[in-house]
């Protein structure tokens, strides 16, 4: 796993993606949702890197669960919200292709 | 089990001081772990109280961060170098080692087990710590710690564990990691990322129905939940600098071997007992032990 670049990409991707959402300023009911989902998903694709990560230390190896899966699937959903809003909430540059990378990272690392 | 001083070399003095100041620091390391499990079950728990209405509670989510599996791994080599703290100490002091040589035999046994577990021989998370490399020097301790004839040798343990201590603090503190590219320091940033956002979004969700105190308790709880991180984040980053302290003043313990002063020495040994020290007071402060 560590020597497959798509490992460290996808990782970058997110972080990148976690950054971004972190640091939006969202106001309103509609708007604060949508950063909170996503960031609720790219946080949970960024733990499971980090307890497979964490895995090697004693062996065991985890595979993608139903949370990794949802978090997948939330993201793609929220892609179409998140780009029409990121000028209003403070995200910088194209969070679009951002998140395409994350998301195709994702499904490659985790077999889904 | 600590020494007297009197009568003892310079060298075995110098190895009672490291062994106290090893012993407090290596503690410590422990409370890097818990402050970690700590943020992510809030995480957990604020997931509950946002899906409760469409998911219920289902108890077999509630998991910790490390699994029991994991966490055995990090628990084992931390008490390894505890371990061999002591050892240094009743060695140093020409004690009868006998209860100690079992208690050293026990945990090498476990440091030993670790270091043939095919997940260690592939930690690789940078290119100088490969995982032939982690799984050499985790055997290395689980050697010292077993081996009873060579254990009364003070200069040869050390000269046997001046790799391996390097590289075992080399590998928690890559295991502690940055905020921005994994390990532990990540894990809570992602924690308490969420932590701010949903609780934000539950402002913004629920402002009609709250009362003014309401709301402004709510939203207090925000600043609360930035200081945590940034206070979580700086222990966690002290921990790293107390595991490279506890490396290169075991190094300088090494190189005094045939030196009757060591001023260097002495200076690092205060140093990572004061650290010890601080981190004891900084992880009271920040996560449940101390609450």
């Amino acid at each position: 796993m560590a020597t497959n670049p798509i490992f460290p990409n996808t990782r970058t991707a997110l972080q990148t993606l976690e950054n971004q959402l972190a640091a939006a300023n969202p106001v309103g009911a509609q708007a604060s949702q949508a950063v909170a989902d996503a960031l609720d998903a790219t946080a949970t694709l960024l733990t499971a890197l980090n307890q497979e990560e964490a895995a090697q230390l004693s062996g065991q190896m985890i595979a993608a669960g139903q949370d990794v899966k949802d978090a997948v699937q939330k993201l793609t959903n929220l892609k179409k919200q998140l780009a029409q809003i990121a000028s209003d909430i403070g995200i910088l540059g194209d969070i679009a292709d951002g998140l395409d990378t994350a998301l195709s990272g994702c499904k490659t690392v985790f077999g889904i | 089990m600590m020494a007297s001083g009197c009568g003892l070399s310079p060298l075995a003095k110098r190895a009672t001081a490291y062994s106290k100041a090893a012993s407090t620091a290596t503690l410590e390391v422990k409370s890097a772990y818990q402050l970690v499990e700590e943020s992510y079950y809030d995480v957990e728990v604020a997931s509950l109280q946002k899906n409760f209405d469409t998911d219920g509670f289902d108890p077999a989510k509630f998991q910790p961060f490390l699994s029991e599996e994991d966490m055995k791994a990090r628990t084992q080599l931390l008490e390894g170098l505890e371990q061999y703290a002591t050892l240094l100490a009743a060695v140093s002091g020409n004690q009868e080692v006998t209860a100690l040589d079992k208690q050293s035999e026990a945990v090498g046994k476990k440091v030993q087990a670790l270091s043939k577990d095919s997940g260690l021989q592939t930690v690789a998370k940078n290119a100088s710590m490969d995982g032939g490399i982690a799984a050499a020097a985790v055997d290395a301790l689980g050697r010292v710690l077993m081996e009873r004839e060579m254990a009364k040798e003070l200069p040869s343990i050390l000269d046997s564990m001046q790799k391996p201590m390097d590289q075992i603090c080399q590998l928690l503190e890559d295991d502690i990691g940055d905020p921005q590219t994994g390990g532990l320091r990540n894990q809570l940033k992602l924690d308490y990322d969420r932590l701010i956002k949903d609780q934000t979004a539950f402002i913004y969700a629920n402002e009609k129905t709250m009362s003014p105190s309401e709301k402004q308790d709510a939203i207090a709880k925000l600043p609360e939940l930035a200081a945590a991180e940034k206070k979580g984040d700086a222990a966690l980053a002290q921990t790293q600098e107390a595991l490279k302290k506890l490396a290169t003043t075991h190094d300088a313990l090494v190189d005094t071997k045939k030196s009757k002063d060591a001023p260097a020495f002495e200076s690092l040994v205060s140093q990572l007992e004061e650290e010890g020290q601080q981190l004891g007071a900084v992880y009271s402060a920040t996560t449940a032990k101390g609450k």
